[in-house]
């Protein structure tokens, strides 16, 4: 097997990639020619999925070598990083998208050319929009607790709303003005109302994630 | 690396401990108890140059007269033409005032000086400043302005340190040519004594001063001042020989014995030598089993005392305090004041797994950065081989310590932090698995420590063989004179000091076997330095025996080595130069501290050149001085 990157020319490109409502969720739609299969790789919010960086095609070629990554396999590369090479078939049997997570990360696609054994990645340059960064959104709710007819209660009532399916324990925490910590937020917090002895300050570790507040 | 400075240089430390070891059995020599008074009011006057050396003559006179010393003035006399101005102490210029009243105040102290009725003048003229005949023919007759600024009257004497040396012979001749020309031609001088001292001895032979060295080496200078000026009712024949017209100048022969306390010194630290070298082999090859080394570490089944120390000074301070807890998120506004009653399992069900998160963060994490970075690692290792040094004694240390024991050693200590923490409150639990987790990441530390013990321990031994090795060939030196005679006897006191010494501190630990780590070569040396100081101490009414009294516990015969050290080969040892034959000395005075039964033991030794020597007292216990005075006419010039 052979994996090779050549730039993109008339013939073999991949540009505007943008993201589309679809059903209940999003996918991702480009425009492509010359291909045989679209490679899609997945990244952190804001990670420069370039080809050119290097040890992204290292990683691709070396999946692709191992086996672990094949037409119609999703495969995760690294780390946040992961791929998917959707043969040109199913591109066109999905209306030219590819449904992705509510989620924020980065996604590029790439133009692959698979002949018998060997594999030739297409490079685009900046002008194609061959990535695209995503963002998403957690609506926090912090309210004061009521205070109740017998009872002095203090604290605060914190609620966030976001999918924990696609969530990192620890990605989202919050502080208070009496505590120099960080406490973490897990995913079995989230969409739940907790209660925090002082009032709750919610931030975001991934920058691709907007912290909204929903009161 | 072990050691945190650069090492001593062992041949340099090695002879600075043998000074230091020396001056201080000097220092512990005896108060001198009966100081001499100076007769007159003086001064001392260096004329163009020399006044820095002031301070070595200054302390031989004090040696004599004690505080006294410190009431005589000194000058620096500096020419303008014919104009004479003096500056003081300090280096300033003085007014004629100032110098008058300089003058006044001496002779207002008349618990100091015992006769006021003139002042002495000493002029040092050092000829290694001099260029010409005319130059030093101004220095010569610039006393007779010097004497118009102190406005009283006066007694002075030139002391002219001539510098013979190859580059200053030609100026020197010129000096002697002007004094003799003058002599012959006024038969007297412009002072009341001319003293010449050499560098070129009656023998031939010379050495090479530097300026204002011509007689840096030895008490002459100062012994010629004190015999002119110490109060005492042997005082008036011996200035009678001093000054007095009738001769061209006056020269002196000079010896000395002087107890050989360095070499005593030696014969001490070699005792010391020899016992450490003893203590030391005896521990070689005895390396230290499973319960030693926990021991020395302090390791119980239940805790591990430094690794808690480290704890509280490096990690404790980096953790959240306990109030943190109160800000977990809970799941009912009840438990919020139910948080600090939790375990931390509890806690965790209760913050839907936020607390162990937190945990994680803040301090597992914390605890990471500082045990697996470098820094913390290398703090515990110093921390742990400082505890080996200082609680095994380090030749125990040079062959290591077996992989197996080491293994097992730290089993234990693992053990101690393998405990149950399942019931414990939230914020202790963390602390005990923080705890375990801390002290399995320090298990590189603990390896390095035990490894870095190992080598250190086989550098100090090295250090010390290099140190003792140093030693032997420096005592050799220096045996011949008083040392030699006296070497047996004193060798065996110290012997029996030493024996002493060791049975008194029986029992004691033996600080020496212990490496307290940095430069070693110096802590060897401080060491014994330390050790030779107790002994000194504790034995100082036997060390500080006077010379008189260590030959003759020592069965010396006093005829005989007086004869060796102090009278033969005198007459080659006079401090001038001449083709001519020299007089019979004027004077013989023996110097030493006041002793009916050392003048009785001189008068009777065949040294003794005059028929009744003069005896002065100097004070000193630890020195008998030999000069030999003489009168001399202009041919010698």
């Amino acid at each position: 097997m052979t994996v090779k990157f050549r730039s993109v020319d008339d013939n073999h490109y991949v540009m505007n990639v943008s993201v589309s409502e679809s059903g209940p969720g999003q996918a991702l739609k480009w425009e492509g020619r010359g291909a045989s299969h679209f490679a899609i790789i997945k990244g952190r919010y804001g990670q420069n999925l370039d080809l050119a960086e290097e040890g992204l095609q290292e990683k691709i070629a070396g999946a692709l070598e191992s086996g672990k990554f094949a037409p119609g396999k999703q495969v995760k590369l690294d780390g946040a990083l992961g791929a998917y090479l959707m043969p040109y078939a199913e591109y066109i049997q999905k209306n030219a998208k590819y449904d992705i997570p509510t989620q924020s990360s980065s996604y590029a696609v790439f133009s692959c050319s698979h002949v018998g054994d060997d594999y030739v990645f297409f490079v685009p340059n900046r002008a194609c929009n061959y990535q695209i960064n995503i963002s998403a959104a957690a609506d926090v709710r912090v309210s004061p607790l009521k205070t109740g007819f017998f009872k002095k209660l203090s604290g605060y009532t914190i609620e966030i709303a976001f999918d924990e399916k696609v969530y990192s324990d620890g990605v989202f925490y919050y502080t208070v003005s009496r505590s120099a910590c960080k406490y973490p937020v897990t995913a079995a917090m989230l969409n739940k109302k907790l209660y925090v002895a002082a009032e709750p300050k919610v931030f975001s570790a991934d920058s691709g994630i907007e912290i909204r507040s929903a009161n | 690396m072990i050691r945190s400075s650069e090492p001593a240089d062992v041949s340099e430390g090695v002879r600075k401990l043998i000074a230091k070891a020396g001056e201080f059995m000097q220092e512990k020599q005896g108060v001198v108890t009966d100081y001499g008074t100076p007769c007159h009011p003086s001064c001392i006057v260096y004329m163009g140059g020399g006044a820095e050396q002031h301070g070595v003559l200054q302390k031989d006179i004090g040696h004599v007269w004690g505080g006294n010393a410190e009431y005589i003035r000194f000058y620096q006399m500096e020419l303008s033409g014919e104009d004479v101005s003096l500056r003081g102490a300090d280096g300033a210029a003085l007014s004629e005032e100032e110098i008058h009243a300089e003058t006044d105040e001496m002779f207002s102290q008349t618990d100091i000086f015992s006769s006021m009725n003139r002042l002495n003048l000493f002029f040092i003229l050092d000829t290694s400043y001099i260029e010409n005949a005319e130059s030093f023919e101004i220095w010569y007759k610039s006393v007779v302005a010097a004497k118009r600024l102190f406005a009283t009257v006066s007694r002075t004497a030139l002391i002219l340190l001539l510098n013979e040396s190859i580059n200053q012979r030609s100026a020197a001749k010129s000096c002697r040519q002007f004094l003799k020309k003058y002599w012959e031609e006024n038969n007297k001088h412009l002072y009341d004594s001319v003293f010449i001292l050499s560098s070129r001895l009656s023998s031939g032979a010379s050495f090479t001063p530097k300026p204002g060295e011509v007689c840096r080496d030895h008490n002459l200078l100062a012994d010629i001042i004190l015999l002119a000026n110490t109060s005492g009712p042997e005082l008036q024949p011996r200035v009678g020989t001093l000054y007095g017209g009738g001769v061209a100048f006056i020269t002196a022969a000079y010896s000395s014995m002087q107890k050989p306390t360095e070499g005593i010194a030696k014969l001490i630290l070699s005792r010391i030598f020899e016992y450490l070298e003893e203590e030391k082999e005896k521990l070689k090859n005895t390396s230290l089993g499973e319960e030693e080394l926990l021991s020395a570490l302090e390791v119980s089944p239940t805790k591990f005392g430094i690794f808690e120390d480290f704890y509280k000074s490096a990690i404790a301070p980096a953790l959240p305090d306990g109030d943190c807890l109160n800000y977990l998120p809970v799941q009912s506004a009840a438990a919020l004041s139910k948080i600090q009653g939790m375990s931390f399992d509890e806690l965790n069900r209760e913050t839907l797994g936020s607390w162990e998160n937190f945990y994680h963060e803040n301090f597992l994490q914390v605890s990471k950065e500082i045990f697996e970075g470098g820094d913390g690692q290398e703090a515990f290792k110093n921390r742990l081989k400082k505890q080996l040094f200082g609680k095994v004694k380090y030749p125990r240390l040079m062959d290591g310590i077996k992989d197996k024991i080491c293994e097992d050693v730290f089993k234990n200590i693992c053990r101690a932090y393998q405990q149950n923490s399942g019931s414990a409150k939230a914020l202790r639990s963390a602390g005990i698995r923080l705890r375990e987790k801390a002290v399995s990441a320090l298990k590189p530390a603990y390896k390095s420590a035990l490894e870095e013990a190992r080598s250190g321990a086989q550098e100090y031994e090295s250090c010390f063989e290099s140190v003792y090795g140093e030693f032997a060939k420096v005592k050799s030196v220096g045996k011949a004179g008083v040392f030699q005679a006296l070497e047996a006897y004193y060798s065996k006191i110290a012997d029996n000091l030493f024996r002493a010494y060791i049975f008194e501190n029986a029992g004691q630990e033996n600080r020496f076997l212990y490496i307290k780590s940095g430069d070693f070569a110096q802590e060897i040396l401080d060491y014994i330095f330390s050790l030779f100081k107790e002994i000194v101490e504790a034995n100082r009414s036997i060390l500080s025996q006077s010379l008189y009294n260590g030959l003759r516990a020592a069965n010396i015969n006093a005829g005989e080595l007086i004869e060796n050290e102090l009278v033969s080969g005198i007459r080659d040892k006079i401090r001038f130069s001449s083709n001519f034959a020299f007089p019979d000395p004027a004077a013989q005075i023996y110097m030493f501290s006041s002793n009916a039964a050392l003048v009785e033991w001189l008068n009777k030794s065949r040294g003794n050149i005059v028929a009744s020597p003069d005896y002065f007292s100097s004070g000193r216990q630890d020195l008998i001085e030999m000069i030999l005075i003489y009168r001399c006419d202009a041919n010698l010039l």
